[in-house]
């Protein structure tokens, strides 16, 4: 135990995939000597992606509107129960509507509470040279940034660190090699003969042919 | 990456430089998302170009033991062949030949290159609990029983998750297992006694 090869980032979570949430795929993250690991696991199989310290471009994250939609659906069904409970009230004692009245905290409340005490919710994603890879058990804005003020002073020790004045110079020159690049790609593509720029032969005129298109 | 610039992961508008490495959530010029982006060294660094391997000039060198005309660097961690440039690949500080590379994967013998496993142990515990779980298919237990008990001593020593996991899956499998391996033979049993008697 003293000598774990890896240690728990975050708890795992589920992980979504298009509208649809398969409950049974979950990701979890984890912290190695040199890189993070990331385990999507359907309980009987798990899949690896590492991410060497060394070759993490950026971390971005991205504040959703997850906590906000589940406050309403949450909120929705706990206007219900409390309508539904109401009308129990008004017609049965209260010794019967008490256990109704538990479920519907446990059921709706605690999750409503839950969802407002754990903060905004996010999406993270991290970026190589090769992939944008999102993290699905970074789901909640302090989570996240609790997580990149652990890893970042291992990826500053495996890469340094840039100053404000760095970034700005560096950014600089890398969107104005864009620039360059996108320019030299639209060079290369020829562009085909324009049709309407010619001048149409006239079947009783003189030929034409060497003219300069108009 | 054809993108170099930083860009918003929603509506992919390349982001400023005053956007980056804020302490706070800052709204993306484009779409208004708010965003926290942290960009590190690696995103300016040039790769070095690929090595192609040194063309041998002089007679008796050592040559790579895949091209004969390529001078060899040096040698194979896993097999000890030598390697010119060109076939060196390297993996955490070790070199490796392609071949090597490629087994280290498939068998697993390479733990960094390593991408997917069974869990073993899991299957095994599902197989032994989740007919009861299930009650309607507390009868399946006729055939999962044996399999989960089969499973944990088959793959005993096969490798669990790359994460720290112990074999109490399989010590629960294998209770569970044998206790309804037990159950069915004392009713099979009274069964029969039933039907004698």
């Amino acid at each position: 135990m003293a000598d774990q090869e890896y240690r728990r980032l975050t708890r795992s979570r589920v992980r979504r995939k298009g509208v649809l949430t398969l409950a049974s795929a979950r990701s979890s993250l984890w912290l190695g000597k040199d890189h993070l690991l990331k385990i999507d696991s359907n309980r009987y199989t798990e899949e690896y992606k590492r991410f060497y310290f060394r070759d993490i471009q950026a971390i971005t994250i991205r504040k959703t509107k997850r906590r906000e939609i589940w406050n309403m659906a949450l909120m929705i069904l706990l206007i219900v129960w409390l309508a539904t409970l109401v009308d129990a009230l008004l017609s049965v004692p209260v010794e019967e509507v008490a256990i109704l009245w538990g479920t519907a905290f446990v059921f709706v409340a605690v999750p409503l509470l839950a969802n407002n005490v754990l903060g905004p919710a996010c999406a993270v994603y991290l970026r190589t040279a090769v992939q944008i890879e999102e993290l699905p058990s970074l789901n909640r804005v302090r989570r996240a940034r609790k997580v990149v003020d652990r890893i970042r002073p291992l990826i500053v020790a495996a890469q340094g660190q840039l100053t404000p004045e760095e970034i700005s110079i560096r950014m600089g020159k890398l969107i104005q090699a864009s620039a360059e690049a996108e320019t030299a790609r639209q060079r290369l593509v020829v562009p085909g003969p324009v049709l309407s720029v010619y001048p149409v032969d006239e079947p009783s005129g003189s030929p034409q042919i060497g003219v300069e298109p108009r | 990456m054809a993108a170099l610039a930083v860009q918003c992961p929603k509506c992919r508008t390349a982001l400023l430089a005053d956007d980056l490495n804020q302490l706070s959530l800052l709204p993306c010029p484009g779409c208004q998302n708010l965003l926290q982006v942290e960009i590190f060294p690696a995103l300016f660094r040039q790769n070095a170009p690929a090595q192609t391997g040194e063309l041998l000039l002089v007679q008796g060198e050592a040559t790579c033991f895949y091209h004969d005309s390529r001078k060899a660097v040096l040698p194979c961690h896993g097999c000890g062949r030598f390697l010119c440039a060109l076939c060196d690949c390297e993996l955490n500080g070790e070199h490796f030949c392609p071949a090597c590379l490629e087994a280290g994967k498939t068998k697993g013998k390479i733990k960094s290159l390593e991408n997917r496993r069974t869990l073993y142990d899991s299957i095994a515990l599902s197989l032994a609990v989740l007919p009861l779980v299930i009650f309607f298919f507390w009868f399946f237990t006729f055939v999962t029983a044996p399999m989960a008990l089969f499973m944990s001593i088959r793959y005993w020593n096969a490798p669990r998750s790359i994460v720290h996991r112990t074999r109490i899956r399989y010590v629960m499998a294998m209770i569970f297992a044998t206790a309804e391996i037990a159950g069915w033979g004392i009713g099979i049993y009274f069964l029969i006694e039933n039907l004698n008697g």
